[in-house]
This record gives structure tokens, C-alpha cells and sequence, in this order.
């Protein structure tokens, strides 16, 4: 009927030529159409497509990863950071009883799992692949920039390429052989399998040897043109310097060497400084930190390690609470007249219980003036880095010569060391109580050193729980398990 | 019949503009007089059927754009400039959703409308339908806030009503009015399910909030663990592997039936519910996993199958596994199985007299003397009666921790004057 109608009207009413005239009309409004929905871009959030055109929005997008690592809720400091649960995994910390959230106890005792209900030790898998993202949204970018300074463009684009390194180096150092989401489209990264632990090895080698070319040799300001004394952003030093430790773990000791001996040689920027100076911010021994972005407060670190008059205790929220205190086994390892066992190990007594925390960060205490930077690298470990590398090319002098370096700043003599053996095993040591409780140094260590099964099992046992070869990688989350068929679990977790 | 280009900026640009239209026909063949002349009750009769395509872009605007958005919980600029990081992946491949309906229907009426019968079976074909797409965390992001679902899911339905007045005279009238509907609701196609990210979640024929279950073969005698039809082990079932029953909580048909008496002054009605579905119950610790022992809101009160539970080997018919302590790992994930097994879904069909009302109006020569217009008195009550199989407290709800539907009685006296 209503066909009909129509038709009727059509019939009695239009002629042909207001047909054709009102076809007409119709033809011309649909071109004008398109015009007509196109749209500026959004007011409140910017997007990939213009961040990257401007020196300024290109320099806040990569500086957010920078303002992030150093928030709160990251896992790079404080009561969720690597620092303490790898510490936990491995045997720096005592974790304490009146812990409530099971997570701890997961890390702590070596049971971490991936199931619908439970998801422990997948926390950094999310965190790093979401900044890694980032990275290959401006590495994307930046490719595609027109508009930028070319020094601006230059640095941005290693700064880029040396964070995505940087998240993988710990992508696969915590979780072995990871897919390699080198796009932004999340349809292709959505069907990756893991990659050949040799091509994760080989984007992180190629990521850092770009990016020692790209970055600025000095450190620079938020207009990546000015000079500045703080040492906030990375440079060609930050990028040799996970150059050198990533050969290292992967066993290439001449590079090692050379990667590590540029830095060092850099003695303009870098010297050690005494221990109490060590990790003040921009102290002469940093290679990169991270600024404190929360009001009022030094370094997460502090806030998580130092523990208050009134004990350790549970952890509540984020930045709050002191779940642990250094082990037995990490105090037995310093030598009685270390300094570093003053200068960088506190303790409190409370009702007759003596807790050793570690003291590295000093700043605990809300408003106090920002004297302290969370410390990503430091002059030390490359020193620590030349002294095994040396020691494994069997140039027993000069690996002596820089691991007492470190042994002498600690007010320690001189190592005596016969056989090469001997050496790794005091370089080894050295680590431990140099690099303790910072960014999960010792639990890659025993992992890269392969002594992880023989060190771990009466650890796992006295911290309650049964060591498993397999406890060495933590799980994926059992979300992305789920969500992507090729993507298989670490053993010991299904 | 209808034709539309609608155009919008929410899309992509190339996916910005998308025709739709709809055609529709109806026949009244009751005024046809061949038809009424064959058929002498008939008083009313229509065919009608109608097709057509409608779009959606209710979303987020800039859901096709890679977007920034200055960097969260920072108090203190990082060296002294404002910072962004990204809130959502790109997607410009962003489109038009598109739903096809299709409904057919029959109208009928027989002696002057006094039976009125109405079928209408729809079929509603959902593609690419714009909702968050979940996202393994490699992507950088565990959803993405609104994409085109490549899945087709298909929403078809069958609805009768039939209302009838079978006395209708000044003093006494007596009416039932009735409906039922058997909803179906499918994923009718999904291409590339294996390789997408739904792969674990959807399955091709049923429907969208399928849970795939293992299937529950009671406490093990010699462990007082839970055993499931498992390839490998019935004890540590495989979620990949055994998860292959299929439940879903969607009602399978339901409807009502309500009737009106009226005598005089005196009316009487009643609605009763019904609806055929599985649903959860509450055999196992309420459905969570709070164990007996932890105290927990809503939780803690154990169901009565606690007490036929696993005391030593060999007991046979226990109802619950062992209790003790719950380590973690092991004991645990046995009972995580439980909850994703068959045996907390049974039956939760139900029927319900839902309302029933009395109520009587005084002649109105009792109620002139004491100069009311109209006195009446009323009994009314809800959720009077429920005939169910369901294991738990309420059919309908299917909770422990909130009210169910409460039993109520009013009963009154209205005055008017």
C-alpha cells in the first residue's frame, strides 16, 4: 500500500523534468557531502598523526615514558618495582609475615602463577609491552616527520630506539623468549608468537647500535637543544651502557669491553663519587635517572625500603608500606669492614628485633627538598662490566684493576685473586653487594651465571617454598594465553 | 520503502559514508471479501513482513585515531614541560555497524476481535557491530576501546500472544490474556575465530555469552578431590582441552498468562510468570571461591551439601570434596576447576504467581449511607507461589547477597468521598 501511495504521487504529480531537476540536486549535495563530515582533530588529546609534527607535542610524547617509569604504580620503583620483586624472587629480601597480599608471597616463595583467577608475575609483561608500544608509535612517526629540528628529530628518534631496547632487555630477561611487537597496528601484534630468543637479542643490539649514533653526547634540556646539568634523558652513554651489559649476559666479551670502556673513558661526565654522594641526583656517577614526579617526595625506592621506627608493614596502596628487609644471606655476603654495610644499609630495632634495610635511597620523609634521583644506570656496574669481561678474554690485571675500583670506593683492599675462576667468583660477589636491591640485578645474575638452580633451592626452602628450574622465567599473563592461540605459556605454569 | 546515505565523522575517512534501507509490506486480507465469505468468524487478518538495514555510529568520537592523553599521576612536570602518553591504538579501518532485520507476522481476530492472535518471528543479523575488542596486553593495550566485531550474531525470535475475552456481559466478563517467546541468540559467523583473540570465548553456533565448562563426575573416593571428564588427568582438568561443555545462562523460552474476573462488584486477577533457562546455583560455597571457614560478606554462610562432604577414602557419594587447610597451587586450582565445571549450572526454570489481586466494591446502596461515591476492599499478593528444581535461594536473582523477590500481602479498605 504504501508502494502504491508513492507511486500515485510520482504519477499525478512530479513531471519529469522537476525529476530530473531534483536528481540533479541530489547529485550535487553528495560531494559536498564528504566536505561536509570531515572534522579538525580532537581539542582535549592529540593523536599519531600530528604528535609527531611538532618539535614540542614530539618531545612530550617521549618524555611521557619518562614522567610514567618515574610515577607511582610503575614497576620500576617503589612497592610494585622490579627492584623489590625480583629482590623478593631472589634472596635479598625477608619478606614479612603480616603481608596480606598473596602476589608478595608468590614472588617471595617462588610460586608465581597464571590463572583465570590468580596472576602473579605478569604485572611487568603488561606494563613493558604497553611502553613498547609507545616506542613504535614514535619510532613510526618520527620516521614520517617533516617538521621537526633535525637535532630535535635526531634525538628523539634514539631516544625511541634505545627505550624499546630498554624494554626488551627486561622483557626478556624476566620472561625468555618474547613476541617482538615491532608495529603499532594491534592486529598484527595481536597474533604474534614468541620470537627466536636470537632476534629478540638481535632488535635489542640493532635498537642501541642506532641510537649510540642518534643521541645527543651530553646531556640536554626538555628542548633537546639546551645543555643541562640534569641527567634525566638518555644519551649515547645510557645506550652504551645497556650496550655493554647486553653483551655481557649474551656472552660477547670484546664488545662488552669496548661499550663499557667508552663510558668509563668519558671522565669529563663520569667518576665515583664517595658512597653517600652516590645517589643524589645528577650525582657524577649517574648515566641516566629518573626526576621524581609526585609531590613532596624523593625516590619510591626510599619510601618502600626504609623502614620507619614502627616496623615493617603490610602494604595498603600504592607508595605505601614496608614489606621487607634485607636477608641473612645478603648481609653474610659483605665483608665486615665494607662501608658500603654503613653507608648504604640502615637498620631498626623494634621490640627486640633488629631489621637491615637497604639505604641507598635516604629520603623517606614527605616534603623533604628533592636531593635524590631513582638511579638507572651508574658509573659502577661498568666497571663491574669490564672487570668480568677482562676476566673472561683472561686479562687477569685489568679485571683486578677495575673491580678494585669498586673495592676501594667501599674502603676494601684490593682483591687477591689466583686463577680466573677465582676472580669471577669475587667479581660475582662484588655484584651482589654492589648492585643489590637495584632494578633485579642479582636475580638476572644467578639466571645469566647459570647458578641460579644450585643457589636457589635451600633459599626457596627457607622462604617457605621448593625451588623448580622453571621458576627462573616468570609466567605470561594468562589473559594474553587466552586471547592469542600462538602464544604458549613458560613451562611449570599451566 | 526507504533509502538513506548517512555520512559520519566518527569513522574512518575512507568508511565514512554507508547507504541503508528498508522495504515493508502488509496485506489486511480480512477486507478482502472472497476471503471473509469463506471464513465467517474471521473478523480481522493481516499479513506483514518487512527487510531492512540500519547502521549505528553511537561511539566515542576519534575512536579511528591513535590517540595521546597528558600522562596520569604526575604532580611535577618532568623536566619542566607537560607530557602525554598514548590511551588507545589506531584503527582506522573503523566503519559503519550494520543490523539486517528481518520480520515476518500474522495478525489474526475472530469474533469481533473478541480472540486476538498475534505470531511474529524476527530475524536480526548484527555485523560488524561496534563494541570494545578484547586484546592480548602484546598489543600495548588489553582492549581497544570500540572496533567493527567481525563476528555476525544473529538474534532470532518467535512471539505468540493470544488475548481472549470469553464472557464479556454487563454483570460478568472473564478475560486471559497470554504470551510466550523463544528467543535464540547465535554467533552465526565469525571469521578467523581461531586466530582472532575470541578464539577461547566464542564459539560459532552459540550463543554470545556461551561459558565452556568442564564436565563435573563428582569427588574422587580416593582423593576427595573433584574429577572431571578430562583427557589426561581427571583431576587437574585442561582448559584448552576439556573445557567442552557448552552452557549457556540465557532463558530458553518464557511467558505469562494473566486473567480478569469480574462479577458485579467483585474483580479478580492473577499474572503467572514462567521461564525455562539454566542458571547458576549454590551448591559449592556459595559460587565463589570463599571456602568454609572465611568469613565474607554474603559468602560465608556454607550451603547444606557442606555436611555430605569427603571424610576419608573410599566414601563414595560425598557430595563436597576434603576440607583443611588450601595450600596454594594445587588444592586450589581443583577447586577453580569446580567453579568452571557443569556442576554449578542446574536447572533454574521457574513458574511464579506473581500477582493476585481481590477487591470488591460495596453496592452502592450500602455505600450512599454514610455519603461515600465508593468504598472498596482489596486483597492483593506477590510472589505468592514458585514451582522450581533450582538448588540455591532464588531462581530468578541468583545470588546469596542480595533480597530475592519478597512474598508480599496487602490487604485494605479504600474509602472515596
Amino acid at each position: 500500500m504504501c508502494i502504491q501511495n508513492k507511486l500515485k504521487i510520482f504519477r499525478y504529480n512530479t513531471s519529469l523534468l522537476q525529476w530530473i531537476f531534483q536528481f540533479a540536486l541530489v547529485l550535487t549535495v553528495i560531494p559536498s557531502c564528504k566536505k561536509f563530515i570531515e572534522i579538525d582533530p580532537p581539542v582535549t588529546s592529540t593523536n599519531a598523526e600530528i604528535i609527531y609534527e611538532d618539535n614540542n607535542s614530539a618531545i612530550s610524547a617521549l618524555t611521557g615514558i619518562y614522567a610514567n617509569m618515574s610515577g607511582y604504580n610503575s614497576i620500576f620503583s617503589g612497592n610494585i618495582g622490579m627492584s623489590l620483586l625480583c629482590g623478593l624472587s631472589a634472596d635479598e629480601f625477608t619478606l614479612y609475615d603480616g603481608v596480606s597480599d598473596q602476589k608478595y608471597w608468590a614472588y617471595y616463595t617462588n610460586t608465581l602463577v597464571s590463572t583465570a583467577n590468580q596472576n602473579y608475575g605478569s604485572e611487568a609483561w603488561t606494563t613493558l609491552y604497553n611502553f613498547v608500544y609507545t616506542c613504535n608509535s614514535a619510532i613510526d612517526g618520527l620516521a614520517n616527520a617533516q617538521k621537526l629540528t633535525p637535532i630535535v628529530k635526531s634525538q628523539l628518534l634514539g631516544e625511541a630506539r634505545f627505550m624499546r631496547a630498554f624494554f626488551y632487555f627486561y622483557l626478556t630477561s624476566l620472561y625468555g623468549n618474547v613476541p617482538l611487537a615491532l608495529s603499532t597496528d594491534p592486529f598484527i601484534n595481536a597474533q604474534l608468537p614468541r620470537s627466536g630468543v636470537s632476534n629478540v637479542y638481535e632488535q635489542i643490539e640493532s635498537d642501541l647500535t642506532a641510537a649510540t649514533g642518534l643521541l645527543s653526547d651530553h646531556y640536554i634540556d626538555a628542548t633537546l637543544e639546551k645543555n643541562s646539568s640534569e641527567r634525566v634523558r638518555p644519551t649515547k652513554w645510557a645506550a652504551l651502557t645497556l650496550l655493554a651489559r647486553f653483551y655481557l649476559y649474551t656472552g660477547q666479551y670484546e664488545k662488552a669491553n669496548t661499550a663499557a670502556t667508552s663510558v668509563i673513558n668519558e671522565q669529563g661526565l663520569f667518576n665515583l663519587p664517595p658512597l653517600n654522594e652516590t645517589f643524589l641526583a645528577n650525582s657524577s656517577e649517574a648515566i641516566w635517572q629518573l626526576q621524581p614526579v609526585r609531590l613532596g617526595r624523593n625516590t619510591e625506592d626510599a619510601f618502600t625500603f626504609i623502614i620507619p621506627s614502627t616496623g615493617p608493614s603490610d602494604v595498603t596502596s600504592p607508595g605505601a608500606g614496608n614489606p621487607a628487609w634485607l636477608s641473612e644471606k645478603l648481609l653474610n655476603s659483605f665483608e665486615a669492614t665494607d662501608q658500603r654495610l654503613t653507608n648504604w644499609v640502615s637498620h631498626v630495632t623494634v621490640d627486640g628485633s633488629t631489621y637491615f634495610f637497604p639505604f641507598k635511597y635516604k629520603s623517606a620523609t614527605l616534603d623533604d627538598p628533592v636531593t635524590e634521583y631513582l638511579m638507572v644506570f651508574r658509573l659502577a656496574e661498568l666497571y663491574l662490566i669490564r672487570a668480568e669481561a677482562l676476566a673472561q678474554l683472561n686479562d687477569m690485571d685489568g679485571a683486578q684493576s677495575d673491580l678494585n675500583m669498586i673495592r676501594n670506593r667501599a674502603g676494601l683492599p684490593g682483591a687477591a685473586a689466583t686463577g680466573k675462576d677465582e676472580l669471577l667468583t669475587k667479581i660475582s660477589q662484588e655484584r651482589q653487594v654492589e648492585l643489590f636491591t637495584e632494578w633485579g640485578h642479582r636475580w638476572f645474575d644467578l639466571k645469566r651465571t647459570q647458578t641460579i638452580n644450585t643457589i636457589m633451592p635451600p633459599i626457596t626452602s627457607i622462604k617457605g617454598g621448593q625451588w623448580q628450574s622453571t621458576d627462573q622465567l616468570y609466567p605470561l599473563p594468562y589473559g594474553d594465553i587466552q586471547k592469542n592461540p600462538k602464544l604458549i605459556q613458560n613451562d611449570g605454569y599451566n | 520503502m526507504t533509502a538513506r546515505r548517512d555520512g559520519s565523522s566518527r569513522f574512518g575517512s575512507a568508511n565514512r559514508l554507508h547507504n541503508f534501507g528498508a522495504i515493508g509490506v502488509g496485506w489486511i486480507f480480512s477486507s478482502e471479501d472472497f476471503i471473509t465469505r469463506q471464513l465467517k468468524p474471521l473478523s480481522f487478518g493481516k499479513i506483514r513482513a518487512s527487510y531492512g538495514t540500519t547502521g549505528n555510529d553511537q561511539i566515542t568520537d576519534y575512536g579511528y585515531l591513535a590517540l595521546f592523553q597528558p600522562t596520569e599521576n604526575v604532580d611535577i612536570p618532568y623536566q619542566g614541560i607537560s607530557t602525554t602518553f598514548p590511551s588507545s591504538p589506531p584503527n582506522p579501518n573503523l566503519q559503519w555497524e550494520r543490523t539486517n532485520k528481518f520480520q515476518v507476522g500474522l495478525d489474526l481476530g475472530f469474533i469481533n476481535d473478541r480472540i486476538l492472535l498475534g505470531i511474529t518471528y524476527s530475524d536480526n543479523r548484527s555485523s560488524n557491530q561496534l563494541l570494545p575488542y578484547s586484546m592480548p596486553t602484546v598489543t600495548g593495550f588489553s582492549s581497544i576501546p570500540v572496533v567493527n566485531f567481525p563476528a555476525t550474531i544473529q538474534n532470532t525470535s518467535l512471539e505468540i500472544s493470544l488475548n481472549t475475552t470469553i464472557i464479556k456481559r454487563k454483570s460478568l466478563s472473564w478475560s486471559i490474556n497470554s504470551n510466550f517467546t523463544l528467543p535464540k541468540n547465535k554467533v552465526k559467523e565469525f571469521p578467523g575465530i581461531e586466530s582472532s583473540t575470541y578464539a577461547q570465548i566464542l564459539v560459532i553456533g552459540q550463543p554470545v555469552n556461551v561459558l565452556k565448562t568442564f564436565h563435573y563426575q563428582g569427588v574422587d573416593p580416593q582423593t576427595g578431590l573433584y574429577s572431571f571428564l578430562s583427557k589426561n588427568d581427571p583431576l587437574k582438568p585442561d582448559r584448552q582441552e576439556d573445557a567442552n561443555t557448552f552452557i549457556s545462562t540465557f532463558p530458553k523460552y518464557y511467558g505469562g498468562l494473566a486473567s480478569t474476573l469480574t462479577f458485579k462488584g467483585i474483580q479478580f486477577d492473577f499474572l503467572l510468570q514462567f521461564v525455562k533457562q539454566v542458571g547458576q546455583n549454590f551448591k559449592y560455597f556459595n559460587g565463589s571461591s570463599t571456602l568454609p571457614g572465611v568469613f565474607f560478606r554474603g559468602y560465608s554462610n556454607q550451603p547444606e551439601t557442606i555436611l555430605n562432604r569427603w571424610h576419608n577414602q573410599g566414601d563414595n557419594d560425598a557430595l563436597t570434596g576434603k576440607l583443611g587447610t588450601y595450600s596454594f597451587g594445587e588444592r586450589i586450582d581443583n577447586i577453580y576447576s569446580l567453579l568452571q565445571s557443569d556442576a554449578v549450572y542446574t536447572d533454574a526454570s521457574f513458574i511464579r504467581l506473581k500477582n493476585v489481586a481481590i477487591s470488591w466494591n460495596l453496592p452502592h446502596k450500602w455505600v450512599e449511607k454514610i455519603k461515600s461515591s465508593n468504598i472498596q476492599v482489596y486483597v492483593q499478593g506477590q510472589n505468592l507461589l514458585t514451582f522450581t528444581s533450582y538448588q540455591g535461594l532464588d531462581p530468578e536473582t541468583q545470588t546469596t547477597f542480595l533480597l530475592p523477590p519478597l512474598r508480599i500481602l496487602t490487604t485494605g479498605i479504600r474509602f472515596q468521598f
